[in-house]
């Protein structure tokens, strides 16, 4: 139990805060998720035109890896 | 901006390294099929155990379960390849290290078979007590029942669900190449590293897994509705 005390108890700042940076993204990406597929949910019932755009929305984040995601999102759109 | 989005959609690069970028796609199609084939397996075996009548074997069930579906991907893969080949090697005395392939594999498969496991449980919970009731009365023994009764209508219902599975399973592959499996994703970055055209070679892979994904989850569900519809009234 010496080494956990040593790597996981001394260390417990630098984890917490990780964890506090988790749950941070958590609650924001949790936000946006929902205020964005509901507007996604909307224009995809109710406004005609930009149906397509909506499904083509859709379907691409549905279907694309998160990890993908992250490094595309991370890389290109800058 | 337009000479940015150009850049990115631009295909040459992609298209460049397509020998290297294939044999790295394939290797996303290895480690997704193995580690389903062990979901599948593991899964079934767990959902078994939380049907079972003998409570500790219901526990073992729900422990494997719980374990697996409430570990992240990620956090499993790591622990995987660095941690089990350690404590495996405590416990037999010698030296032991992963490829990064089986640690991939090990760790999916058991993620996924947590998954799997409430799917085959939800469908075996779905059948009427009735119908093995009825097995029995015939004096079926309990395995026939399983494999003649149960399992062939299992298989049918859970099939939307377990595509929504494959589909997760096959966008979790991804995340294999943290652990240097030359997947697509690892084989993407090492070219970015060469060409430091980033733009081109995320966007390529992003629209190449959305394609896969997109056109191999609608063609399975089309085909499993229509089986579906053909066997089961």
């Amino acid at each position: 139990m010496g080494n956990w005390e040593r790597m996981v108890w001394n260390q417990r700042h630098l984890l917490l805060d990780g964890l506090v940076v988790t749950l941070e993204i958590c609650l924001i990406a949790f936000a946006a998720a929902i205020v964005g597929g509901l507007v996604l949910c909307l224009v995809r019932l109710y406004v005609r035109p930009l149906r397509p755009v909506a499904i083509a929305l859709i379907e691409f984040f549905r279907a694309t890896p998160i990890f993908v995601q992250l490094l595309w999102v991370n890389y290109v759109w800058p | 901006m337009s000479g940015a989005l150009a850049e990115a959609l631009n295909p040459a690069v992609f298209w460049e390294y397509r020998a290297i970028l294939l044999k790295g796609l394939a290797f996303n199609f290895y480690v997704f099929a193995a580690a389903a084939a062990a979901a599948l397996i593991l899964g079934l075996g767990a959902a078994l155990l939380r049907v079972n009548r003998w409570r500790p074997l219901r526990w073992a069930g729900t422990l494997h379960v719980e374990i697996f579906r409430n570990a992240p991907d990620y956090v499993m893969v790591v622990w995987v390849h660095f941690v089990l080949p350690l404590l495996l090697g405590l416990a037999i005395g010698r030296r032991l290290e992963f490829p990064p392939f089986l640690s991939a594999v090990i760790a999916l498969g058991l993620v996924y078979s947590g998954y799997f496991a409430e799917t085959f449980r939800a469908g075996i919970q779905s059948i009427p007590l009735g119908q093995i009731e009825a097995g029995r009365a015939c004096g079926m023994p309990e395995r026939l029942i399983l494999w003649r009764i149960i399992l062939p209508q299992v298989v049918r219902r859970m099939m939307p669900e377990a595509v929504n599975q494959f589909v997760s399973l096959f966008k979790a592959t991804t995340i294999v190449s943290l652990i240097a499996v030359p997947d697509l994703m690892y084989q993407v970055s090492m070219v970015t590293q060469q060409e430091m055209r980033p733009l081109p070679l995320y966007t390529g892979a992003a629209l190449t897994y959305f394609a896969i994904i997109f056109l191999a989850s609608s063609l399975v569900r089309a085909l499993a509705e229509r089986w579906r519809q053909k066997v089961y009234a």
